[in-house]
């Protein structure tokens, strides 16, 4: 209103090209009518753009986007980023040999056989095991390492030998099993507490606390006491405290990708909290809870062998390592070392093995350890 | 056009309870930050709004509450005059497509492991808005409208240049064909030789699809350019409600003013004045009562009954602000209250003349007030400071200088100007009714005295 001064009044000078006549032309090409600024600006966009497209290879236009939301395509450059810096790791492959050795011999160490309603289905002939592990008296017992039982016998004069090929189904379908259903169960409690938060986290963390304030091993003999020894018993005991880890660290990810705008983005979209979840929250933040659940098959093992050893794990006379190491204490006592030397190898071998890996996923789903590595 | 307005807010606001442990939660003894409180807004079809504040004044927040992002603590946001909450859940999603949101930086609000295509179908599968044979078409057509090339579909985000990005982040918003685009800071993240070309998409978008935009901003001069209509926010309040010519005219609150004055001006022969506004945004936890800018405010209305100009007036607010603080034993040591304490030797030597004096040259009053009257009741008080009784000093300058400024909260209310029914500020500077009471001598103590702090 008060116009003393006409200099005051802004707008004398004006910058043209943010007027409707220079912003209805195309993108393509610059205008002569805009000023220097604009033809740069444009200039250098359209370069942008162009280098971006001629630094791809031109794949074919796209087939499968948006097909099916919960299809999990999309994380392909991590995932090979992630393969390649595995693949450059030794001592990760290194463990990685041993464990497929492990589970080769242990898959072709008798034949498998499944049996339904009379008929018998022969899954795999091959039988590396010289002898049948829980046969008695094929040598003497106790006998020491030799040609024939190049592992020994034990006290029943079962091959050693065959036992610890056989007995590595026992420990390895153990480990895979009581991992996987533990992520079954941690993965979508952890991120349904870490996502919606409130009180549904408060009673899924607080059931995770009290189940943490139990020693993991104490806990898991306390199940299988009250269910009784058996295979999937003690797999069971090892779910029930396995998950824990799972949920907790996944839900402390989530936490964090929550706050991010792509999650709030989807949000303000429309999209349902369950699509969210399963495409923008859990892939982004599984990464520390895949390099934990690799770690664990070791710790896993050793925690079935442990409840072996205690009596509570596979019936007595199973050939699991555990419970071999067990039944050879007493052998061991009256001198006879290789009962319990070469189950305790077998433990050993592989859980050194689950550790080279889980080391290396770490280093492979986290690229900036690497290069910390490196400058170090 | 329909008569209702695309999306109407009434009275909305946002409360924040800023406790975090399980204990404070029982206790309850949690602070209130009202981020947003009590606005009102309109935005037409076709229009671009313009949402203007300083970072923490809550123009983020409002943003969020109209894309239903956040729920209101108060207040409706209404779409073609139908409120969302009333409708069912299903009717709610539908209601949602008609607001979308573009984020400020488009590196953070797409997801890193997910293709373009799957970036911009989602909406499309979410809302079910092509069949799912059509979609991949669609989402060619959604790249080229914005500028990209539908072979660009199976390529990742991190691919792409920033602008490019933010291309795709308006595809996305688009797919679910909005009729309003709430853009929060839709180019500041972005290179500024990127940002015309950003800003022209959308003017063309704009054209093409007969949208409205609501753009928040920290920065008038974005805006300026862009919008059809301004509204500045502080504190939780909108202020100032006008277009942008409107605003630069002249005659605007003086918030706005102080932000106009910052923008600079490509003509050397400009002389305008640079209003630097001191201190930060106040909290929202404990916002200033009355008119919450008037404790940055440059053109506080003088007390009345005296005859004071407005810097005058400023210091004296300011002295009882810090002297309140000082009561409640708030003062931070080295601030501008330390003239209230000087050494023990100035005091010997130069007695307490000296004293008074500082604490005037602090507060930028002048020796002798212009208006006798004052004078007495100021130096009233600052003798009963120098003698210690700080709590008779705040309450002397309290009942003497009360400002409409702090003890009213003005409205927001149309502003009578020649051809602009929409103008709308909340000062009391323009409100007729207070400036006729003004004059005459009436007792200007605030009626509603539940707006005074504490
Ligand atoms: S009401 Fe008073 S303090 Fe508020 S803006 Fe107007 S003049 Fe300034």
């Amino acid at each position: 209103m008060t116009d003393r001064e006409p200099t005051t009044r802004r707008g004398r000078i004006r910058i043209e090209g943010f007027d409707e006549h220079a912003t209805a032309t195309n993108t393509d090409h610059v205008q002569s009518n805009r000023s220097d600024l604009d033809a740069v600006s444009d200039r250098r966009d359209e370069l942008d753009r162009r280098t971006t497209v001629d630094r791809l290879p031109t794949g074919g236009r796209s087939t499968r986007g948006g097909r099916n939301l919960d299809s999990g395509v999309g994380n392909k450059t991590g995932l090979e980023a992630s393969w390649g810096r595995f693949r450059s790791n030794r001592t990760a492959l290194f463990g990685l040999a041993i464990v497929a050795a492990l589970s080769v011999l242990a898959l072709f160490a008798r034949p498998l056989e499944f049996s339904a309603m009379g008929y018998t289905l022969t899954v795999q002939p091959f039988s590396l095991a010289p002898y049948d592990p829980s046969e008695l008296y094929v040598g003497p017992s106790n006998a020491g390492p030799s040609l024939a039982h190049p592992f020994g016998t034990d006290w029943a004069g079962r091959d050693l030998f065959s036992r610890v090929l056989v007995g590595g189904r026992y420990s390895l379908s153990i480990g895979a099993l009581a991992v996987t259903l533990a992520l079954c169960i941690g993965i979508p409690l952890g991120a349904i507490a870490g996502y919606f938060g409130g009180w549904i986290d408060e009673t899924i963390m607080r059931l995770v606390d009290t189940l943490y304030a139990f020693p993991f091993l104490v806990l898991a003999i306390a199940i299988v006491a009250i269910l009784g020894p058996g295979y999937w018993n003690l797999i069971v005991a090892l779910v029930v405290t396995g998950w824990l880890t799972y949920a907790r660290l996944l839900r402390g990810e989530v936490l964090s990708i929550v706050e991010t705008d792509y999650v709030e983005a989807s949000k303000a979209l429309g999209t349902p909290h369950r699509t969210i979840i399963g495409r923008h929250v859990v892939p982004n933040a599984i990464g520390p809870v895949i390099v934990q659940a690799t770690l664990n098959v070791g710790s896993v093992v050793l925690a079935a062998a442990a409840l072996g050893f205690l009596g509570l794990g596979l019936e007595a006379g199973t050939a699991e390592w555990g419970t071999m190491l067990a039944r050879g204490r007493s052998s061991l006592l009256q001198g006879h070392w290789h009962v319990t030397v070469f189950p305790g190898m077998a433990i050993f071998l592989f859980v050194l093995a689950i550790n080279l890996v889980g080391d290396g996923v770490t280093d492979a789903l986290d690229p900036r350890r690497e290069t910390g590595r490196r400058d170090r | 056009m329909t008569d209702a307005p695309l999306v109407r807010v009434e009275g909305l606001e946002k409360r924040y309870t800023t406790s975090d442990g399980l204990l404070e939660r029982l206790l309850g003894t949690g602070q209130t930050v009202r981020a947003v409180d009590g606005v009102d807004l309109e935005i037409r079809e076709g229009e671009t709004v313009g949402l203007v504040g300083e970072s923490g004044c809550g123009k983020t927040t409002l943003a969020r509450l109209l894309v239903g992002l956040d729920e209101p603590s108060a207040g409706t946001v209404a779409h073609r005059g139908i409120d969302p909450s009333e409708r069912s859940r299903r009717e709610r999603r539908r209601l949602r497509t008609t607001v979308q949101y573009v984020f400020q930086n488009p590196s953070t609000s797409l997801n890193p492991r997910l293709p373009v295509a799957d970036l911009v179908g989602e909406p499309l599968a979410v809302h079910d808005v092509v069949p799912p044979g059509r979609r991949d078409e669609r989402i060619g057509e959604l790249l080229e409208t914005v500028g990209l090339e539908a072979s660009h579909a199976n390529r990742y985000p991190h691919e792409f240049s920033g602008g490019q990005r933010q291309r795709i982040a308006i595809a996305r918003a688009l797919a679910v064909e909005p009729e309003l685009l709430v853009l929060d800071e839709p180019v500041s993240a972005l290179d500024a030789s990127v940002q015309a070309r950003v800003l022209n998409l959308l003017a063309d978008l704009q054209a093409e699809f007969d949208l409205s935009y609501l753009v928040v901003s920290h920065d008038l001069s974005v805006v300026e350019h862009v919008a059809d209509r301004i509204a500045v926010m502080y504190l939780g309040r909108i202020v100032d409600c006008g277009t942008p010519a409107q605003l630069f005219d002249g005659g605007a609150h003086p918030y706005t003013e102080a932000l106009l004055s910052a923008i600079p001006e490509p003509d050397p022969l400009w002389e305008g004045e640079r209003i630097v506004l001191e201190g930060d945004v106040p909290s929202a936890i404990d916002p200033p009562s009355g008119c919450r800018f008037h404790t940055r405010c440059q053109k506080l209305i003088p007390p009345a009954g005296y005859d004071l100009d407005s810097d005058t007036t400023r210091g004296l607010v300011a002295l009882r602000a810090d002297l309140e603080d000082l009561a409640a034993g708030e003062a931070s040591a080295g601030g501008p209250l330390e003239a209230l304490r000087p050494s023990s030797a100035e005091r010997e030597t130069s007695g307490e003349p000296a004293e008074t004096a500082s604490v005037r040259r602090t507060y930028d009053l002048p020796s002798t007030l212009s208006d006798p009257d004052a004078e007495a009741e100021l130096s009233g008080a600052l003798e009963a400071l120098a003698a210690g009784a700080v709590e008779e000093a705040r309450s002397r300058l309290e009942a003497a200088f009360e400002t409409p400024c702090e003890s009213r909260r003005p409205e927001l209310r149309p502003v009578n100007e020649a051809g602009s029914a929409r103008r709308r500020i909340a000062c009391h500077r323009f409100d007729d009714r207070f400036e006729r009471r003004l004059e005459a001598g009436d007792d200007n103590r605030a009626p509603d005295s539940n707006e005074r702090r504490r």
